[in-house]
């Protein structure tokens, strides 16, 4: 049997709005911590951002331009548990925790999982650039890297 | 919250209330943070319940809504002060939800024993019980559609208001209305629901 229009109105209007928790104190104690500010008041946060960020880039080409080159496998990532590697299009994760598996879907895409468990990724046609690729442990360990698709 | 429902009285209630938003941006910006606790008190009930309709999970509307609030306050500085508060907060509640839910989409499991499933809202809210078949199927139209449908039934704007709310021409949401109805009297048909 049909629904009228004025029924499925007055069924949607009867629905109760319900009681939701209270953002005030979670709000305003991030706010006060000095995790966010209005952006009229951020140019001194900016700066000191800037002067840190300034500070972090000088160290890291510093250690670059001293340190040794060391030999690395070409194409693998190894995080703990997690080996992501890749092989021209294609990207085999193997995990060995259990968990869930979450990538940029805009540039890889699966294509099935092997007998042992690896997951293969391939480049989506006309993908380029960096792919995050993220594993959910089951233990709530959260690795994340990512691959350059070209 | 369409003034056409107001009284004399109610309507000079509404303006205050509107000038009460603007002083405390005022003050907010200038550095009291209290202020934004009204702006806080004063939306926190209807963008929930905004929000909660729009994600179809408790827990996670209640994260949605903290990040509105935080994204609102940090770019306070940016809302243009000629317009309504309450057309921008919610216009920051529902951008949220949709980035929220297309985030939510590219999920790849790989065990699939592990992801727990997620629970209905109606399950969540025992006072929901009864729409439980209109908020799945609510929950199934695509997110633009859900908008309208939520802040014109749920939480009662005018359609201009939306309109200003969602920054569409007030023929679009009239007409993204009136499909949203016509797909949810299909869907509730089909699972035998009449008059």
């Amino acid at each position: 049997m049909a629904i009228s229009d004025e029924e499925l109105v007055r069924r949607l209007e009867s629905v109760p709005m319900v009681e939701g928790p209270d953002f005030r104190k979670a709000v305003l104690g991030r706010v006060r911590a000095g995790f966010s500010r209005p952006d009229r008041l951020k140019p001194v946060r900016t700066l000191a951002l800037g002067l840190a960020w300034a500070a972090a880039v000088a160290i890291v080409l510093g250690i670059a331009f001293f340190r040794q080159p060391s030999p690395q496998i070409s194409g693998a990532t190894m995080l703990s548990n997690v080996n992501v590697t890749q092989d021209g299009d294609r990207v085999l994760v193997k995990a060995n925790i259990k968990g869930t598996l979450e990538f940029d879907q805009t540039r890889l895409t699966k294509v099935g999982t092997l007998p042992d468990g690896t997951v293969v990724l391939k480049r989506k046609a006309g993908a380029t650039g960096p792919a995050a690729i993220v594993y959910h442990a089951a233990d709530g360990e959260v690795l994340k890297t990512s691959v350059a698709v070209n | 919250m369409s003034y056409s429902n107001f009284s004399a009285t109610d309507l000079y209630l509404v303006k205050k209330e509107e000038d009460l938003d603007r002083i405390a941006v005022e003050r907010c910006l200038e550095g009291d943070s209290d202020a934004f606790g009204e702006l806080i008190t004063r939306y926190q009930r209807p963008v929930f319940n905004t929000v909660l309709h729009m994600v179809g999970d408790a827990e996670d509307a209640r994260e949605v809504c903290q990040q509105a609030f935080m994204k609102a306050f940090e770019h306070l500085a940016s809302y243009d002060r000629d317009r309504k508060f309450f057309s921008w907060i919610y216009r920051v509640a529902v951008n949220e939800s949709i980035n929220w839910l297309k985030a939510r989409r590219p999920h790849e499991e790989l065990d699939e024993h592990i992801e727990t499933p997620r629970a209905n809202p109606a399950q969540q809210f025992e006072e929901l019980e009864v729409w439980r078949d209109l908020h799945e199927e609510i929950l199934k139209l695509e997110p633009n559609y859900r908008a309208v449908v939520i802040l014109r039934h749920f939480v009662h704007f005018s359609y201009d208001e939306i309109a200003e709310i969602l920054k569409l021409p007030e023929k679009t949401v009239k007409s993204r209305l009136f499909t949203a109805r016509q797909l949810l009297r299909e869907a509730l048909e089909a699972r035998g629901h009449g008059n």
